[in-house]
């Protein structure tokens, strides 16, 4: 790819999580309380996320959040979340069955994702979350502390693994 | 081993040795070599023949200047047309191939256009063609056919595309002297740098040149430089990339070829990659381009630019002749004389236009070489090459006066002069001026965030090129956010002042029927075609360009573009600046339409949506179909089943007992808050704050201009919590239109959308026995009509996974929709078929659930097309009179509710035969277009329940004239079929069976 440069790796994995929610309309000063729940310190805000205790909280958008975890039980958590938010104006959806989650691992990770999405890979550092393009795929990418976690619709999943298994190539897999 | 090879110096891997074909003889070269240096030293002069006159043409330049030397490269699926011999770099195995000639280069029959040239000049084609117009498509199979160079692949290419995006804050394009210093300043400064170059290896002409840098040969510090760039983490260097266009916002497409140099691309790489580069500021250091001067036979093989002759000779140790003339207005070809008499050829004489003397360090190069000032080339001699040249006396007034004497010579080496390349300054919208000490159009003014150095912006001395890199990184670093601490050295150079060059832009012909005087060598465009253009009205370059061809090949002109210009200015007895220039235009090379597409090709052209229930339809015999981007079971078919037959029972099948259809790929979206009713009330036509918990309702949305937008069922899961199902195709467009609606609209209602598309799964069981299947799934007393009735909801379990169940129907019969977390798609899919075994439960397809709807009158995307309105399609009862919403008033308007619209309503084929999809619905069985037209037929289907072709229409009245016969005729195909005009709902009016 680079004169000078070894053929780095990189490595993909499909996650399955648990759950995965969107949360609207959450104001900050109600937020804390609720997300010491889950170990979440605070709302993240404009691009980032915050870890918690088996939970992540990605910004979405203005007003809105992905929150994740890999092994809370579904049900019990959203039942959970809509207590928690009935005094609130904010709302949670169950998504937890609509994404594929491909992990990026690698040397090479944000080359990969370079050759599918038109934003700035390098400029994300970890906790970043931005929502973009990965090839034809609208995508939700979470850089994390040695990996990006991309999130599609499930419905597009086996086309982004073909997606992905085709760019790979240089990448020795 | 090679003829024209001199055995000793260049910077070609004499180790190597690497054998090649052309035109199917074999050669050798050296690694190192380009297919022009290798074919100059094997001692082959004839190339190629030219794209309008089949002249014989040779290498000429010896980058991406070149306009004559174009090959046809590889052969089968990796063949490609049009390469520049120049620009490709010879590897073991490499084939090429001359284009447009037949049969050989050396003989080509096409060459007898040549000697009827006179009658085929400029404007030939517009002027012959036009007569009679009637005959155009005629001529057109013959010019076609001996229009275009070289041929395409017709295989598939087997090569992989790819593209790629990067930032950073300092593009520098170029990696020449100015280039290389821009890159070093940059980069010193902490900025993230990526230096691009079209060429294999960095430098520039300072690969080519005789050149010392900081009292080092200048390739010495062109490594060390290249060597620190390639170390420091924050600079990326890549060669072999050309960047051919500038887009907004600084944004630079690059073409990276990645495996052109190698016979084929391994096994994990891909041939070529399209960078897009959004750089915070661009460095242009993009060079300039010698360029030639129009005498006659100018274009025969042996007349070279000199610096392509030096750069053979410096480079390649390549001879491009044995005996040379030099031919100039300037100093820099000056240097060419030193460089061919290391190479072992002799030089004739110099000429030069001028009658001043050359500076110093020009007169250096040329030791005892007889030098003629003030005089000019006015002839080239040689049928097939130079033989000889004839020399006339040049005057200050441009004329040629005298005798010529005449000077034996293989070998012509020209200089006009330099031309800044501006191609990308001027896609980023950069001005030029025109600059009279270069005769060239240069920046104006640097950009605030392109800055252009070196001879790019007109600096020709090699000192100004590198001052000028070193200023442009600096400054650009700064720019972007990064300042240097300590001042970068610029290297020292030992620049000695040039004399000012003659502009000379052709030199007269020295008597009538002297051979041609060519500017653009590509197109076979002389200076006699830009007179006849001019006579014929043709003053503006613009026209010009365009009726005679000028620059307008794949060279885009870079050698004669200015000469045109020029000789246009003389003509309108004008000034160059007021002639102006074309417009500059990406891309600035040829960019493959291989990397254009990438991976975006075949079954990647777009995206494939596939339920979660994909892999089971395709493993039960589906046919699948497309619907929009998703995959969807069009039907099963069994063995020994005609596609008729497996439609037909299918749709039996739920007609009579029970099966199940995915309809995952429905729009589904949430829409929740303590405004979710209100919400609703202002989209739909109808009332929703009525609906209680639990229960579903039909809902028809409209666009602003009051046409009909969306339908679907919206089931009221919770108090604040709806869950809306849209038509598969628009639910994007619905989801976008109900977010412009919530946050800019009404931002003051509390109201949260999501698309649950995706979350989840739909199944529908339909049939008289879908109850009885239900029963077994959730309990009898679940399923009953007091615990679910029609358009009631139900959450509830199935297997243990929470299910949200509907009763709903779209095909007319006692049916449910059971929607999953797609996760569990598959389990409950099989559940159900388990517990529908007692039933016979069997799977059907689209086409099926089509039949069924149009039986049942229901609407789909082939009846709302946008221009139907809620009345048209009999929904004018649901439209709320005291209460507004979306596109309320404009339904209101006259032209909307006035007699004569069409209206939906059924049809009935009376003859049996099929009746066509699209056709017009007309009075006359024989109508022939134009003819009046009542409407027409949106959707037909053999009713299997009714034994008949029906079919659904939007027709003028419609529902006024049930029972009229009028004819259903498809211009098309060409059938028309009688029909007769029905009630829209065939089947069960009342209801009876989904309400049961």
């Amino acid at each position: 790819m680079v004169e000078g440069r070894s053929i780095p790796s990189v490595t993909l994995q499909e996650r399955f999580v648990e759950t995965l929610f969107q949360i609207h309309g959450l104001e900050s000063e109600a937020a804390g309380d609720i997300l010491k729940t889950f170990g979440i310190k605070s709302l993240p805000h404009d691009g980032r996320s915050c870890l918690g205790d088996d939970a992540v909280m990605m910004w979405n958008g203005p007003g809105e959040w992905m929150f994740e975890s890999e092994f809370r039980p579904v049900e019990e958590t959203l039942n959970s979340l809509r207590e928690l938010f009935v005094s609130t104006d904010a709302t949670v959806t169950d998504l937890s069955s609509a994404r594929t989650i491909v992990r990026v691992l690698g040397s090479s990770r944000r080359d990969f994702l370079k050759k599918g999405c038109p934003a700035d890979i390098d400029a994300m550092k970890e906790g970043d979350v931005i929502t973009s393009l990965i090839g034809h795929f609208t995508a939700t990418i979470h850089c994390r502390s040695d990996c990006f976690d991309v999130y599609v619709l499930q419905s597009f999943g086996t086309d982004f693994w073909h997606w992905c298994r085709q760019n790979i190539r240089e990448f020795n897999i | 081993m090679n003829s024209h090879r001199h055995p000793v110096g260049g910077t070609i891997n004499r180790g190597h040795s690497i054998t090649f074909r052309f035109d199917g003889r074999t050669y050798s070269a050296y690694e190192g070599d380009t297919l022009a240096s290798a074919l100059l030293a094997n001692g082959v002069r004839i190339v190629g023949r030219s794209f309008k006159y089949h002249r014989p043409r040779g290498i000429f330049g010896m980058g991406v200047e070149e306009p004559s030397s174009m090959v046809q490269l590889r052969s089968g699926p990796r063949s490609e047309p049009n390469v520049r011999a120049t620009e490709v770099e010879v590897f073991d195995g490499l084939e090429a191939f001359s284009q447009h000639c037949w049969p050989s280069v050396n003989l080509d029959f096409g060459a007898v256009i040549n000697f009827a040239s006179p009658i085929f000049p400029s404007g030939f084609y517009y002027k012959t063609f036009m007569w009679p117009a009637s005959k155009w498509m005629f001529y057109e199979r013959f010019i076609r056919k001996a229009a275009g160079l070289g041929k395409s692949a017709i295989e598939r290419d087997p090569d992989s595309y790819s593209k790629f995006y990067q930032f950073c804050d300092v593009l520098v394009v170029g990696a020449g002297p100015a280039g290389l210093s821009a890159a070093l300043s940059a980069a010193r400064a902490g900025a993230t740098v990526v230096l691009v170059d079209e060429n294999g290896q960095t430098g520039g002409r300072l690969n080519f040149d005789d050149a010392a840098v900081d009292g080092k040969p200048a390739q010495e510090w062109v490594y060390q430089s290249t060597e620190k760039l390639k170390l420091m983490p924050n600079v990326e260097v890549l060669c072999r990339t050309t960047a051919f266009g500038f887009y907004d916002q600084n944004l630079v497409g690059a073409l990276e070829r990645i495996a052109d140099h190698q016979r084929e691309p391994d096994g994990r790489e891909d041939r070529q990659r399209l960078r897009l580069i959004r750089a915070k500021q661009v460095v242009l250091a993009t060079g300039a381009i010698e360029r030639s001067i129009p005498f006659s036979g100018n274009d025969k093989p042996g007349v070279m630019l000199a610096s392509a002759v030096r750069g053979y000779a410096n480079r390649f140790a390549v001879r491009c002749g044995k005996k040379a003339v030099v031919f100039t207005n300037n100093d820099s070809a000056y240097a060419t004389v030193s460089a061919l008499k290391s190479v072992g050829v002799t030089v004739e004489a110099v000429i030069d236009c001028r009658l001043a003397s050359p500076g110093e360090s020009a007169l250096k190069h040329i030791g005892n070489t007889p030098l003629k000032q003030g005089f000019a080339i006015s002839r080239v001699r040689g049928l097939r090459r130079v033989k000889s040249v004839e020399v006339s006396r040049f005057q200050d007034n441009g004329e040629v006066i005298g005798s010529a004497e005449t000077l034996t010579c293989d070998l012509l080496c020209v200089s006009g002069g330099w031309t800044p390349t501006v191609h990308l300054f001027s896609h980023a919208q950069g001005k030029l001026n025109f600059d009279e000490e270069i005769g060239a159009f240069v920046p104006r003014e640097q950009l605030g965030s392109v800055q252009v150095a070196g001879s790019a912006n007109g600096s020709m001395s090699l000192g100004a090129c590198l001052r000028q890199g070193y200023d442009a990184g600096s400054f650009s670093s700064m720019k972007s956010g990064h300042k240097s601490e300590q001042k970068a050295k610029v290297p020292q150079v030992d620049d000695r002042p040039e004399a000012p060059m003659q502009l000379l832009w052709q030199v007269p012909k020295v008597r009538r029927g002297a051979a041609k005087r060519f500017v653009d060598i590509q197109n076979d465009v002389t200076v006699e075609d830009i007179e006849l253009a001019f006579s014929e009205g043709y003053v503006s370059v613009e026209h010009l360009k365009r009726y005679t061809t000028l620059g307008m090949g794949t060279d885009q002109g870079r050698t004669s573009n200015i000469n045109g210009l020029a000789n246009l200015a003389r003509l309108r007895e004008t000034d160059i600046p007021s002639v102006g220039h074309t417009t500059f235009r990406p891309p600035y090379t040829p960019v493959s339409m291989g990397a254009l597409a990438g991976g975006d090709f075949g079954t990647h052209l777009s995206p494939v949506r596939r339920t979660p229930l994909h892999d089971w339809h395709r493993s039960n015999r589906a046919e699948m179909q497309n619907s929009g981007v998703w995959k969807r079971p069009f039907f099963y078919i069994k063995t020994g089943e005609q596609v008729r037959d497996a439609i037909i029972r299918e749709t039996r099948q739920v007609r009579e007992k029970v099966g199940i259809v995915d309809v995952s790929t429905l729009g589904k979206i949430e829409v929740q808050g303590r405004d979710a009713a209100e919400f609703l009330e202002r989209v739909y036509i109808n009332r929703w704050k009525s609906l209680p918990v639990g229960r579903c309702r039909y809902g028809l949305m409209l666009r602003e201009d009051g046409f009909v937008f969306d339908d679907g069922t919206t089931t009221r899961v919770a108090e604040n919590e709806y869950y809306m199902t849209t038509t598969t195709a628009n639910a994007g467009p619905v989801l976008e239109h109900l977010e412009f609606y919530a946050q800019t609209v009404w931002p003051e209602l509390h109201v949260h959308l999501t698309s649950v598309s995706d979350q989840w799964a739909g199944m529908a069981l339909a049939g008289p026995d879908s109850r009885n299947v239900l029963g077994v799934l959730i309990g009898e007393s679940e399923a009953a009509n007091e615990n679910l009735p029609y358009m009631g909801y139900l959450a509830t379990r199935i297997e243990g996974v929470a299910v949200r169940i509907f009763r709903v129907s779209f095909s007319g019969e006692l049916g449910y929709e059971i929607h999953i977390p797609s996760k569990f798609a598959q389990q409950v899919w099989q559940a159900v078929l388990e517990a529908g075994r007692e039933w016979d439960i069997a799977p059907y397809g689209m086409e099926a659930m089509t039949v069924m709807r149009i039986e049942k009158g229901h609407v789909v995307a082939a009846e709302l097309d946008g221009r139907t309105t809620a009345a048209d399609l009999g929904f004018e009862r649901m439209m709320k009179k005291d209460v507004d919403f979306v596109g309320k008033r404009l339904a209101e308007r006259d032209a909307l509710v006035s007699a004569g619209r069409k209206q939906l309503v059924g049809v009935v084929s009376l003859s049996g035969r099929p009746i066509p999809k699209g056709a017009q619905i007309v009075a006359e069985q024989d109508a022939r277009p134009p003819a009046t037209t009542k409407g027409h037929v949106t959707s037909s289907c053999y009713s299997p329940l009714m034994d008949k072709e029906i079919g659904l229409a939007l027709i003028a009245d419609g529902r006024q004239i049930y029972g009229k016969e009028l004819y259903a005729a498809s211009p098309l195909t060409g059938r028309t079929v009688p029909v007769e005009i029905a009630h829209h709902i065939f089947v069960d009016p009342k209801g009876e069976r989904t309400r049961g």
